[in-house]
């Protein structure tokens, strides 16, 4: 029996099919995925914006009494409820739905019920994700790297995301000393949101 | 515009450069790694090619030389010292190569890469080129805009954007063939976009698609009312949204 798993797992490796994960139905994601590889690039991109949505929902949910801050929840919900479902995390998707009716609602009770779960879950699917990306290679700033963002910071002038993505793509090949990891991974989060202004801060902030 | 991908890395006379470029053309920058440059000839398609020799090192030159073999129908002009020449391109001729003196002759520049580009077009010309049409997508699940934008982005050309006063400004910027967007978006909703399109001069003329995730024969109706193209159920089937836009661009 696990020789007939081995053999299935290294086929599933050979053609890069993603491998089965808890609380992800990646057969549902693949309908509206026409190749594997766009698959693992939206996963790793909403790998990538799970840490600064969290951030962001938390500080929202401290003053969530205010009825603005409601509205800011739920549009924040709003997109979760259809990225989680775009790489088939089903469940997440329909938590967040939970949470975008309690916040049109402004049913404040009921979101203080779910927000830890939500909380909780994010991060969950996120160390989950971590298991299928592929290991970065530890490395500091480069020469290369810095012509890479010197690269990015030009295409963000001109909104031009599509090149934005593909700087991002080989900068995400690496992993940096702390300081600078953390900085790359808000400024990822920055460009997967096509958040102009506060990825060109990042961005220059590193260059100094 | 013209587009000119200038390969090199970016210090202040790069910097300088581009910036004269930019009075003239769309410029898109690029590191000087193959992989990096030929997604970006890929994707891009410019009509010119700019190498930035300064600093380049040995990957530099190998570049260079895989640039020449490879893309013998973009024209290329090489930016440099005498120095920088003689390291990585000794062979090349007054014609490919602009001697980068202080301060920058921004005129003489210009003038050559014009004159680049009308030689590569006489020699085939831009409408035996396969220009690509341009899409805006619009939707702010910034996730479902990079799907659709990977399933397309092998036939078109396709420009991003999560909300409607962004979509403007790409819009007035650079025109786009046809715009797909998302009816149910949280600040403009996909009617209100649509107006500040219509109210663009010539935004009359730009096909809309829609696309919603809600199955209700009275949106769907009161939306086809909106002058609009077509109008799609998300997830997004990639046949459906080809069909659609071959038939009206």
């Amino acid at each position: 029996m696990n020789e007939v798993r081995n053999i299935e797992d290294a086929k599933k490796a050979s053609d890069n099919t993603l491998p089965q994960l808890e609380e992800f139905d990646f057969e549902y994601a693949r309908e509206f995925c026409p190749t594997e590889e766009i698959l693992r690039n939206i996963l790793e991109d909403f790998y990538y914006s799970i840490t600064p949505l969290k951030t962001k929902l938390q500080g929202v949910f401290e003053e969530i009494e205010n009825q603005h801050m409601q509205q800011v929840y739920r549009i924040e919900v709003h997109a979760l409820k259809s990225t989680s479902a775009a790489v088939g995390a089903l469940l997440l998707s329909k938590l967040a739905r939970l949470l975008e009716v309690a916040a049109t609602k402004g049913n404040t009770d009921r979101i203080r019920a779910l927000h830890p779960i939500l909380m909780e879950e994010l991060e969950e699917h996120k160390q989950r994700i971590a298991t299928v990306l592929p290991q970065e290679e530890d490395r500091e700033i480069t020469e290369l790297s810095m012509n890479l963002l010197n690269m990015l910071r030009m295409s963000l002038k001109s909104e031009d995301y599509d090149t934005a993505d593909l700087v991002c793509t080989e900068l995400k090949k690496s992993r940096y000393a702390e300081k600078t990891q953390k900085l790359m991974d808000q400024l990822i989060a920055h460009i997967l949101n096509l958040e102009t202004k506060e990825a060109i801060e990042i961005i220059d902030k590193m260059r100094s | 515009m013209k587009k000119v991908l200038f390969i090199g890395n970016a210090d202040e006379e790069y910097t300088a450069i581009q910036n004269i470029l930019e009075q003239q053309y769309t410029v898109f920058g690029c590191v000087s790694t193959f992989i990096m440059i030929t997604q970006m000839i890929e994707r891009k398609q410019p009509d010119m090619i700019l190498f930035y020799l300064k600093g380049a090192g040995d990957t530099g030159r190998k570049v260079f030389e895989e640039l020449v073999e490879r893309y013998v129908y973009i024209p290329l002009l090489c930016v440099g010292s005498e120095a920088d020449k003689n390291k990585y391109a000794a062979e090349l001729t007054e014609q490919y190569f602009f001697n980068l003196q202080q301060p920058v002759n921004g005129t003489r520049l210009l003038g050559m890469v014009d004159e680049a580009i009308k030689n590569a077009e006489c020699i085939m010309p831009s409408e035996q080129r396969q220009d690509r049409k341009k899409i805006l997508l619009i939707d702010d699940n910034t996730i479902q805009l990079r799907i659709m934008r990977d399933m397309l982005a092998s036939t078109y050309e396709v420009m991003m954007a999560n909300y409607g006063e962004k979509a403007i400004k790409l819009i007035q910027k650079c025109r786009p063939d046809m715009v797909v967007m998302d009816y149910e978006m949280p600040e403009y909703d996909g009617r209100e976009t649509l107006q500040m399109i219509r109210n663009l001069p010539d935004g009359n003329n730009i096909p809309v698609v829609f696309l919603t995730g809600v199955k209700d024969e009275t949106l769907k109706n009161a939306v086809l009312e909106l002058n609009i193209v077509g109008y799609l159920l998300k997830p997004v089937k990639i046949d459906m949204l080809r069909e659609i836009i071959e038939q009206y661009i």
